[in-house]
């Protein structure tokens, strides 16, 4: 008993340096996020004047929200379907097909989440210059110059613009989190499967998917995090969130109104806007994933 | 008599350190003291090196505590709430909310600075200094801010182009259309005019407010900075941006400009992808070795006038400096300035940096490339004036939105209607919110 005590002492003391810088760098300034969202604050000095609720109250008026909302639940839907397809369709072929080249594949795959988003942002912007873009070029010398776009100034297309850059920089990343998962699958499954008749497609729904399950829902709550929060930067890169806001999102609308606008109250009001909406998601993601847990 | 000579010479090395005193105005600094300094650095590289150095020689006692960052408001607004400020600084206007920080109290009063000689001159800097860009940075009556150097917004374009087409500069509107569409027909790959869509305001700032100012003079600029009621449904702020909705139903636009950023929109101006270039005096410097042989720039006044012998109109923008009011050393901060604004000083980084003061003549005795003092030489001409736009900094979202609507006018989601009549929406938002402070330009 004495001894138990003992280790859970040394287990606590070991793990208290830890706790209290998360604590001082995480824990607090989020709980302070709360707090700030209530007072009106420049953020240039310590006067802060409370006003309850206003910031709310303003933030469920403004358009701007609205659209941001509407952009970044566009980057969740298109990027996880974009994403997921893609990430399972190269794991499964890599798992099950066992080229020579595996190795290869993996590397290539995965480059571009090795790579800096601003870097990515700066390729893909090049990718799509009107005047001189490989995109286009390429459209025009198949014949396909009716449809060429202004692709990153065009309202219509710049959301779905923005999330092919995204899709190529994470695909990588969730193809090796599904592949990692799909090397634990025992051989033996899939060889009585095959016994049984059962297709490729077949093995992927009855025994791929339902076995890496628990790695595709941790997948999902990624998804929705990545759509709201590590959009951020490419946007900021390669539009601005424009034109004329069409690609704003909550992130890019929060920073605009602390450092720009100096309306750091505000700001913090669309933070805390951000995590309810984080957390409703993420909360109806795990719940209505949540599926019998296969042992194997 | 060897008594009578030792008291002499004494005398006379006072006398002549007096008067060395009285010339440079310099201050006795005990050793120690430690001079604070934080300077955004951007396109004109570190030009307060030449003012330090003189400020060196001069203080040898004061340690001079110098950062240059791209991001300098980053570092100074933690600063500033912490009670640890600068004791001088120059920061992004764009990012950094120097009104706000005059409303908080966190910057020092400079009236008395403005009643200061620049060092080893006898004229003020307040009297030195052009009056309606100081003005504008006024705060009920009082200076809390001076300006370092001053850019002037326009039109680009490479002489040798034009002189290749044979194409004139433009001075009026009926002459600007002509040559648009003259370029239109010899040239079919360069397109008329582009400007960075990501970024509006350099239309507004370089073509925009000029057609307004052409149509309705300073006092439009002034009721447009004052958000008088009913200006931006007025005649002089209609017909300006009917003019943008013409060069848009006419294909001057670059096509693809909407998603090109500063950079890319001058690489397209200097691979001869577009004839124009709405931006303004720093774009020399901006892009200094990737000007191609041959390349001759220079700048236009914005072709907005209605008939030859108008008045031309440039929108100036300048870079802010201000002294914190909990700085631990204004005194020496306030020396900094007045070197900083004397001739050798304002000389040298015109030379070295191409930053300009915003003196009265404005590029008298300047060495300047020809380039960049092409841009300020038509100011020299008496009918040309300047105008500015201190409504970007008062009123950051207004600004914004105005910028918003620019883009949709450009694109064609919306009409000059439309565009004005949202506008004097946006205006009046302003006007009715109580919790912005108001501020006027006289």
């Amino acid at each position: 008993m004495k001894r138990e005590r003992g280790y859970k002492s040394f287990i606590a003391v070991n793990l208290l340096p830890t706790l209290i810088l998360y604590a001082v760098f995480y824990i607090y300034p989020f709980l302070k996020t709360f707090y700030v969202s209530l007072f009106s604050w420049r953020g240039l000095s310590k006067n802060m004047k409370f006003i309850g609720f206003a910031n709310f109250a303003k933030l469920f008026k403004d358009p701007i929200i609205w659209k941001a909302t509407k952009n970044n639940l566009f980057f969740l839907f298109w990027g996880t379907i974009v994403i997921f397809l893609f990430s399972l369709f190269f794991s499964t072929v890599m798992a099950r097909k066992k080229f020579k080249e595996m190795g290869f594949y993996r590397i290539v795959f995965f480059f571009p989440n090795m790579l800096s988003i601003i870097v990515v942002g700066l390729i893909w912007k090049f990718i799509y210059n009107p005047s001189f873009g490989i995109l286009n070029t390429v459209m025009e010398f198949l014949g396909l110059g009716k449809y060429i776009k202004v692709w990153l100034g065009d309202p219509s297309t710049v959301m779905g613009a923005l999330v092919v850059p995204q899709a190529w920089m994470y695909i990588g990343f969730y193809m090796l989190l599904f592949f990692a998962a799909m090397q634990n699958i025992p051989e033996e499954l899939y060889e009585s499967a095959k016994l049984d008749g059962a297709g490729e497609i077949r093995q992927l729904f009855s025994i791929t998917i339902p076995l890496i399950w628990e790695t595709m829902r941790t997948a999902f709550v990624f998804f929705v995090i990545n759509a709201f929060s590590k959009t951020f930067n490419l946007v900021f890169v390669v539009t601005r969130g424009g034109p004329s806001r069409s690609s704003e999102l909550l992130t890019t609308y929060l920073y605009q109104n602390a450092f720009q606008f100096s309306d750091f109250g505000y700001a913090t009001a669309i933070g805390v806007y951000l995590f309810v909406i984080l957390f409703v998601i993420s909360f109806i993601v795990l719940k209505f994933t949540k599926a019998e847990t296969y042992e194997y | 008599m060897k008594k009578t000579r030792v008291i002499v010479s004494i005398f006379l090395v006072l006398f002549v350190s007096l008067a060395t005193l009285g010339a440079t105005g310099a201050k006795e600094a005990p050793k120690g003291e430690v001079l604070d300094i934080l300077w955004r650095i951007g396109g004109q590289g570190e030009y307060m090196n030449p003012a330090i150095e003189k400020f060196k020689e001069m203080y040898p006692n004061v340690e001079v505590k110098l950062e240059y960052n791209p991001k300098a408001e980053d570092v100074l607004r933690p600063r500033l709430i912490s009670g640890n400020p600068p004791d001088i600084f120059q920061v992004n206007v764009g990012t950094f909310d120097f009104f706000g920080a005059i409303e908080e109290g966190k910057l020092r009063v400079l009236d008395d600075v403005m009643k200061m000689t620049p060092v080893g001159e006898s004229i003020t800097i307040g009297d030195k200094l052009q009056s309606n860009v100081m003005d504008a940075l006024k705060s009920d009556g009082h200076y809390y801010i001076v300006s370092d150097n001053l850019n002037l917004s326009g039109l680009l374009y490479d002489k040798a182009l034009f002189a290749k087409y044979g194409w004139k500069v433009p001075e009026t509107w009926d002459q600007f259309v002509a040559l648009c569409e003259q370029i239109k027909k010899d040239a079919p790959n360069i397109a008329p005019v582009v400007f960075p869509g990501m970024y509006p305001y350099y239309l507004t700032n370089a073509f925009f407010l000029s057609n307004v100012a052409s149509f309705g003079g300073q006092q439009a600029i002034k009721d447009l900075n004052n958000l008088t009621p009913g200006f931006f449904t007025s005649a002089p702020f209609v017909k300006a941006a009917e003019r943008i909705q013409y060069m848009r139903d006419h294909g001057y636009f670059h096509k693809g400009l909407i998603a090109l950023s500063h950079t890319e929109s001058q690489m397209e101006f200097i691979n001869h992808r577009a004839a124009m270039l709405a931006a303004g005096s720093w774009v020399f410097n901006e892009m200094a070795g990737n000007w191609p042989p041959g390349f001759e720039l220079a700048s236009m006044l914005p072709p907005t006038k209605i008939k030859a012998g108008d008045p031309g109109y440039m929108r100036a923008s300048n870079s802010y400096v201000a002294i914190s009011a909990d700085a631990k050393n204004p005194e020496m901060a306030i020396e900094l300035l007045r070197i900083l604004y004397s001739e050798p000083i304002r000389k040298q980084v015109a030379k070295d940096y191409t930053m300009i003061i915003p003196v009265e003549s404005i590029s008298e005795g300047l060495d300047l490339p020809k380039e960049v003092l092409s841009a300020f030489a038509l100011l020299d001409e008496p009918l040309n004036e300047l105008f500015i736009t201190p409504y970007e900094v008062w009123y950051n979202p207004f600004n914004t939105t105005f910028q918003d609507l620019i883009s949709s006018l450009v694109m064609g989601n919306i009409d000059a209607k439309k565009f004005s009549e949202s506008m004097e929406a946006a205006a009046e938002q302003v006007r009715k919110d109580s919790s912005i402070k108001k501020y006027k330009l006289y």
